[in-house]
């Protein structure tokens, strides 16, 4: 280290002349940019730490023996830099000369590159573009997405930098050495390998076209581009809520699709399904006009016929057996206008509670226990935050593959050093980034957390522990209730060794703030609620709530499951969360809406299917939901779908649950519809249309506007920005200064709470502290799941998801997604495998309680003994059909993630 | 931005020895060896259970090691490729053995410069000069490898730093080393806090063929991490790899205690000795003393009851690395890719994961011992006063009497040839002279008063190098020796920097050219042109090259296109 002086003299540095203050670390290259001067690059990209392969970034340096490569060479004070200087530029030269003169060795067949980056760069040094000619070799198209063309690579690697500085895998590697060194995928096995997630951000950095994607080379080929302008909207899949533009075909269909660069949440990054997996909209078999059921088959009836049926029978079943007889189900797909349509319809209109979505199937528990403790059931942190963690706890969740993107920046933190805890039964791909993996045994997350808790702490030591206890209520006699938990007991109980739970517990106590993510394997079980509660209770332990880089973020999973719940499709609550029960809910919402709140909680989505057959309820109207498939117990389910007097399913194709309808609405699809989706930190983003709804299918807010008017409401909004001003007015606190103007504006959102058009919205909730009152800890006390120790069904089945599928599968089994390589099936580790005398590849049968289903067997060494795993997208043999009914008697919501099950051959 | 997490347990590598078991690159390298690629999975799970990795890590670890694989599960002979061994007749000997239907992996340097040409057969057993030049009438006869002569070894010091148990035989095993005295010093430096270990390195004034150690050793130690290694490597690059391979085979120990000691000195953890795989003898015997000084707790846990602990683990380096650039080795350790990083940081700042790393050759290490042992006064007696201490060299077959010679620093270089080494091989005169592999000098006849000073040497633009001596004979074939430089930068090249991946490539395509022109009718201009063509060739490579690899080879390729032009153009075949 130079000794520094007292009073340093201000450091200034030359470039072409141009004086410039030198800012420590900066690269001659980023402080060329500052005085905008351009330096030729090649294989530099703004994200990626410096690669310095290229050298066409060589600069002069006054005093040098020789040129100093821009890119990686801080700038330093006194130097004087010449960028464009004689020699230099003769370097550049040589080198793109080289590139061109030695395909012979190299394997580069110039006239093979696309035009791009390469190219510009051959043009400004003064070389003609090389003649086309066709590719020596074949293009390799086995990868249903991406392409590659060897003969265009001009070895930058920033493909290589990409994928595993960002995207966070290891793909590609480099063989042989010198001129023979070639680029490769996955060793020999190319994009279609296990490495590669096809996420395509290759694809967008690639200068030569190397590489590149099936929807690129059609409009390449094609020249079939579309003068519209591009649409940025947001992706339909995941909680994440990715930004993305979508740029459309001559047909007017999706064409291809980027990431928005900068935006907050995904800095340009997509997944596979957001980038590529968007030919469903055009599928063949969208529901294209209404229809009605007449006898087994369905026939074609107008809007106005189906919408006058619709209100017809509602308004008939009402009438003779009261509105609680008629439910409603939002879903966590469509926007957050047409959810608060959907409440309101019921509410006001039918004039029942009976009102829930899917957010009942994995969330819920987590609304509940946040609310009840801290005061709101929402993420308190930010996805930023993972970045500015102390240590990052990932539990139940497997984002790699649920919420790619957030994968990513997961992996990336921990391969930046951020500590990271995975508690998962699996051995996900994270967890071998981890620092630790606890393999926590399914339905024992309470005993585990609690005993976390308690290690804590232990580390924490007399002062800090008194300092703990400042951030809630009910401290001491939490305290003593997780001291008296026996570490040995839990470990025992968990299966997880003393030693690592110790360790976590000293990572998580040396590493302040704690930031944890969570998924369905905390929610999706009996215990779910005592589960989320345990691990508030260690959220505000180590207190991080409300500060930079600690908090608690449930990992929500559809795009707007988040925003389901907020617009109040739930029984209990009305927008933002406001209990029906209470009073000064239901002033307000006569007071703003003019009409009475229903004073008794409707009926959750798992109690459904019981009410139907007790005859309780008669009529049900579906949105953009398949509960035959989502919900346990698959025969019961289907038994008392069957029985309904009248079924609407509102979807863009035909679903199981669409088949039993009595009326079929077709729905406009995510890239067709305008709107706003909240991701899972709370962040309300506009959704733009960038194509045609197909035939005379409409978006949900429409439809739903239509039997509203047709059962005699006067609604008459001219479009999503007018609901969503009424949400506002209904929910200020939260939503009351979210305005379409305003969106427009600040492109990436705005996070609720944000109570006025001034309000720049609110990153963490808890920033200023607790909501009255709240803030206690909860002592609650581990119980053995119903799953547990059953002799008939040894083995304990977790149902989840795999990336490139979503849910029913209803949208990615329509891409082609369906032919990408995947590990479904059933995953079993080798020694359970070899005691039921099962190799990879052979169909055993599985056998719950419930019921039974032929699947085929996937042998993994990332499966704890014990355990096995079964994917949930492959509608023929669906998974729920092992699944129980027994909710968690708090939430409701079913144990998905821990089935008891026999397996055999 | 990201915290550091000091009270966090360090993350167990994949070339971490973690289970007691040995390296298990190790593992994996001798089963590619044996066995063609790619593996089948129950080879793979088979390995994989053995050594505790991940699939996917047994597939990319067996892969970086493709070079020396076997082909239709028959291991490939391993024919030495280096300077010594070409000028030997080795490339004309892989030929006429590829010819006889046995496969061939060419070897940067087998360590036999001594005894030119040298191969490693199926069973990597050595043969050497004309077992190897005839080897398929010697075959199944090798000189049998412990066995195989030594070299000619002297010192020209009264205290040799470098040879000393060499000149004894060599102390292979554990017992050997400690009768010789080995980890005597870091016994004592166990008693005593690591900054008098590196304040005696300072004031020896220990050097190595840039110069002295003590300013990166500092830097090191004073960054401020949680962690740093230190990796000890044996030369990679053309020729002059015997006394590294000597030193494996026969003296581990002092490169172990020579490790343990540099890690005391900069406060390091973990060390790496990073050794070409094509040394099969000498990982053998690193292993053994490994596991050895383990279990004598001289290294490990604790050792020798005190509190400092540290763990070696080797790392068996496949193809080739930029020349042995230190971090193209970080960057295999970490990636198993090996290519060349850009610096700043240098290695000491942020090396290996970051942290900071030094990286030495084994010369260097094994004189930590003694000094430890003994003190400074060994090295400030000899020398020059800018690097005290001395140097091995080691002169290859071309000499008449070829060797290993430590000399201190600052000797006569015409001294060493003319009179240690009575110049040429059968009498023939020297034309020039490559010192210190193809990326050090080339040196005409009347370049050889030179004093055989790193630092003396830097200044006047010349490069010490690995310390290997080659000699060009006036019947050496000039042709062959520049496609030899081309082959080996085009061979080692990482191929991460577009000047050195495809500066070779583009002289070999002049070069062509104006052979064609030969044909025809050349004139003067046409050399002319062609010498100014390659000119911005050789400028652009020493110059943009990203590191000391791509910027080094082209000054000795230049110089002996210069001196030999003639010869290499006029004969015409
Ligand atoms: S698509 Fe994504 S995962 Fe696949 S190689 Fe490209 S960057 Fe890596
Ligand atoms: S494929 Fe494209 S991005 Fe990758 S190294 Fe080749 S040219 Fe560069
Ligand atoms: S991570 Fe989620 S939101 Fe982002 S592109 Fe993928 S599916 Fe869409
Ligand atoms: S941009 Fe600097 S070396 Fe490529």
């Amino acid at each position: 280290m130079p000794a520094v002086d007292d009073t340093p003299p201000p450091s200034l540095a030359l470039i072409n002349g141009r004086e410039l203050t030198v800012s420590p670390g900066e690269t001659i290259l980023q402080a060329a940019r500052r005085l905008g001067i351009d330096i030729p690059t090649l294989c530099h990209h703004d994200r990626l730490s410096p690669e310095g392969g290229c050298r066409m970034c060589v600069v002069k340096c006054a005093g040098h023996p020789r040129p100093l490569a821009a890119c990686h060479t801080p700038l330093e004070p006194g130097m004087e830099i010449l960028t464009h200087h004689r020699e230099v530029e003769r370097i550049r030269k040589t080198l793109l000369t080289l590139q061109l003169t030695t395909a012979g060795e190299s394997g580069l067949e110039p006239g093979v590159i696309r035009e791009g980056r390469f190219t510009e760069l051959l043009v400004s040094h003064g070389f003609s573009l090389p003649r086309r000619t066709a590719p020596p070799v074949k293009t390799d198209t086995s990868h249903p997405y991406l392409r590659w063309q060897p003969s265009a690579c001009v070895s930058c690697r920033l493909c290589l930098n990409t994928c595993e500085q960002i995207a966070g895998h290891f793909v590609f590697g480099m063989e042989k050495l010198g001129a023979a060194s070639r680029l490769t995928i996955d060793g020999k096995a190319g994009f279609n390998g296990d490495a590669c997630s096809s996420c395509g951000a290759c694809v967008d950095v690639c200068p030569t076209g190397a590489i590149t994607d099936r929807d690129r080379e059609k409009l390449k080929n094609r020249r079939e581009t579309n003068p519209a302008p591009p649409v940025e909207t947001v992706c339909g899949y995941c909680g994440t809520g990715c930004r993305m533009i979508v740029h459309t075909d001559k047909r007017g269909d999706v064409g291809h699709i980027n990431g928005v660069p900068n935006a907050a949440v995904n800095h340009g990054d997509l997944c596979v399904k957001g980038r590529f997996a968007h030919g469903w909209h055009h599928a063949f078999d969208r529901l294209r006009r209404p229809m009605k059921r007449s006898g087994a088959a369905f026939s074609a009836v107008s809007w106005d016929q189906a919408t006058a049926l619709v209100a017809a029978r509602f308004q008939e079943i009402a009438a003779s057996s009261g509105p609680d007889s008629i439910a409603a189900l939002a879903s966590g797909r469509t926007s957050n206008e047409a959810a608060y349509l959907m409440q309101k319809f019921m509410r006001g209109v039918i004039g029942t509670n009976n009102i829930d979505s899917c957010s009942r199937l994995c969330h819920s528990a987590s609304e509940l226990a946040l609310s009840w403790m801290l005061g709101s059931g929402s993420a308190s942190a930010c996805f930023d935050d993972i970045e500015l963690a102390g240590c990052l706890l990932v539990f139940g969740t497997n984002p790699t593959e649920s919420h790619p993107i957030l994968g990513a920046r997961l992996k990336q933190a921990a391969l930046h050093g951020v500590p990271l805890i995975v508690v998962d039964p699996r051995r996900t791909d994270l967890s071998d980034f981890a620092t630790l993996h606890l393999p926590v045994k399914p339905g024992t997350n309470v005993s585990l957390i609690n005993i976390l808790c308690r290690l804590v702490l232990e580390a924490y030591g007399e002062t800090t522990a008194a300092q703990a206890g400042a951030h809630g209520l009910e401290f001491e006699a939490w305290r003593d209730f997780v001291l008296s938990l026996p570490v040995p007991e839990a470990s025992a109980i968990t299966g997880v060794q003393e030693r690592d739970l110790r360790l976590a517990a000293r990572i998580i106590a040396d590493s302040a703030p704690l930031l944890t993510l969570y998924g369905a394997g905390v929610t999706q079980h009996v215990r779910g609620t005592a589960g989320v509660i345990a691990l508030a209770n260690l959220a505000l332990l180590t207190g991080g709530l409300g500060q930079p880089g600690g908090g608690l973020l449930p990992l929500r999973g559809q795009n707007n499951v988040q925003g389901v719940s907020d617009m109040g499709a739930m029984p209990d609550h009305f927008t933002g969360y406001q209990p029906i029960r209470s009073a000064g809910t239901g002033t307000r919402v006569a007071e703003t809406l003019g009409f009475h709140l229903p004073g008794k909680a409707g009926l959750t989505v798992t109690e459904l299917p019981d009410a139907i057959l007790a005859g309780n309820v008669r009529a049900l109207w579906v949105m953009g939901e398949n509960p035959l498939r989502s919900l346990p117990d698959t025969a019961k389910t289907r038994r008392a779908f069957e029985k309904l007097e009248f079924l609407v399913v509102q979807e863009t194709i035909l679903t199981e649950t669409g088949k039993l309808a009595h009326v079929l609405l077709p729905a406009a699809a995510g890239f067709e519809i305008e709107g706003t989706f909240t991701n899972a930190e709370r962040r309300i983003q506009r959704v733009r249309p960038a194509v045609e709804a197909p035939g005379e299918a409409r978006p949900d807010w429409i439809i739903i506007s239509q039997v509203a008017r047709a059962c005699g409401a006067h609604w008459n909004y001219l479009g999503p920005g007018d609901v969503m001003r009424e949400v506002g007015r209904a929910t200020p606190e939260t939503h009351g200064g979210i305005s379409y103007q305003r969106l427009e504006q600040s492109p990436d959102g705005l996070q609720w709470p944000c109570p006025d058009p001034a309000h720049p919205g609110t990153k963490r909730l808890h920033s200023g502290g607790f909501a009255p009152g709240k803030g206690r800890f909860v002592p609650i006390d581990y119980e053995p799941s119903p799953a547990h120790h059953q002799q008939d069904y040894p083995i304990l089945l977790i149902t989840g998801r795999v990336l490139e599928h979503h849910n029913s599968g209803g949208m990615t089994l329509r891409t082609p997604n369906q032919d990408l390589p995947t590990a479904q099936g059933l995953a079993l580790h080798p020694h359970d495998a070899a005691r039921l005398l099962l190799v990879d590849g052979d169909e055993a049968t599985v056998e719950s309680a419930q019921g039974s289903l032929r699947v085929r067997v996937r042998i993994s060494n990332r499966q704890l003994p014990g355990t096995a795993f079964l994917s949930i997208h492959d509608g023929s043999r669906p998974a729920n059909r092992l699944v129980s009914a027994l909710p968690d008697p708090d939430s409701m919501t079913p144990q998905y993630k821990a089935v008891a099950v026999k397996i055999s051959r | 931005m990201f915290s550091e997490g000091s009270h966090l347990p360090p993350p167990v590598h994949y070339w971490q020895d973690h289970r007691g078991l040995g390296s298990p690159l190790a593992v994996i390298s001798r089963h590619v060896r044996k066995h063609s690629l790619p593996l089948p999975d129950r080879a793979v799970a088979e390995l994989a259970a053995r050594t505790g990795l991940l699939d996917s890590t047994i597939r990319r670890a067996a892969d970086y090691y493709r070079s020396m694989a076997a082909r239709e599960d028959h291991p490939p002979l391993m024919v030495c490729q280096g300077t010594a061994c070409r000028l030997a007749g080795s490339g004309k000997l892989r030929d006429a053995l590829e010819k006889r239907k046995l496969t061939c992996h060419g070897v940067a340097c087998l360590g036999y410069c001594d005894a030119a040409p040298a191969l490693l057969d199926e069973r990597d057993a050595a043969y050497t000069g004309e077992a190897a030049s005839e080897f398929h009438e010697h075959r199944g006869f090798s000189q049998s490898i412990l066995g195989h002569p030594l070299p000619r070894m002297e010192s020209l010091s009264a205290t040799p730093l470098i040879l000393p148990r060499l000149l004894q035989g060599g102390a292979a095993t554990l017992k050997e080393a400690l009768s010789m005295g080995v980890y005597e010093g870091l016994r004592s430096a166990l008693q005593q806090p690591g900054q008098v270990m590196l304040d005696l390195v300072a004031a020896s004034g220990l050097s190595g063929s840039q110069g002295r150690v003590a300013p990166r050793w500092q830097t090191c130690a004073a960054t401020d991490a949680v962690d740093r290694y230190v990796i000890g490597h044996a030369h990679a690059g053309t020729s002059g790899a015997v006394v590294d391979r000597l030193l494996l085979e026969r003296d581990p120990h002092s490169v172990l205690e020579g490790l343990a000691l540099a890690a005391r000195a900069v406060g390091a953890s973990h060390g790496i000795l990073f050794i070409p795989a094509d040394y099969p003898q000498a990982l053998q015997q690193t292993e053994a003393a490994i596991r050895e000084a383990t279990a004598a707790n001289l290294l490990g846990r604790k050792i020798l009851k005190s509190h400092w602990s540290f763990q070696v683990s080797l790392f068996p380096g496949a193809a080739r690395c930029a020349g042995g650039e230190a971090t193209a080795l970080i960057d295999a350790i970490e990636t198993l890719r090996g290519q060349a990083r850009p610096q700043p940081p240098a290695p000491e700042v942020a090396g290996l994961h970051r942290l900071p790393t030094l990286v030495e050759p084994l010369e260097t290490l094994v004189q930590l011992g003694t000094l430890a042992k003994d003190g400074s006064a060994a090295w400030t007696a000899q020398g020059t006063a800018e690097c005290p201490g001395t140097r091995v060299f080691c002169l290859n077959q071309g000499f008449a009497h070829p060797g290993l010679v430590e000399v201190p620093h600052g000797h006569n270089l015409r001294d060493l040839i003319e009179n240690w080494a009575g110049g040429g091989a059968m009498g023939s005169p020297l034309e020039a002279l490559i010192l210190g592999g193809l990326g050090g000098s080339l040196l005409g006849p009347g370049e050889w008063d030179l004093t055989l000073c790193p630092s003396r040497m830097t200044a006047s633009g010349l490069r010490l190098g690995n310390g290997s001596l080659v000699a060009i004979a006036q019947t050496a074939d000039h042709r062959d020796v520049l496609s030899h430089f081309l082959e080996y930068m085009d061979g080692e090249s990482c191929g991460k920097c577009t000047p050195c991946r495809l500066g070779p490539a583009g002289v070999v395509t002049l070069a062509a050219r104006y052979e064609r022109l030969a044909r025809v009718d050349r004139k003067p201009r046409d050399a002319t042109r062609a010498r100014r063509d390659l000119e911005t060739l050789f400028h652009t490579m020493e110059l943009g090259s990203l590191c000391s690899f791509g910027q080094d080879l082209p000054g000795p390729m230049r110089r002996f296109i210069d001196l030999f032009w003639d010869r290499i153009f006029t004969k015409t075949s």
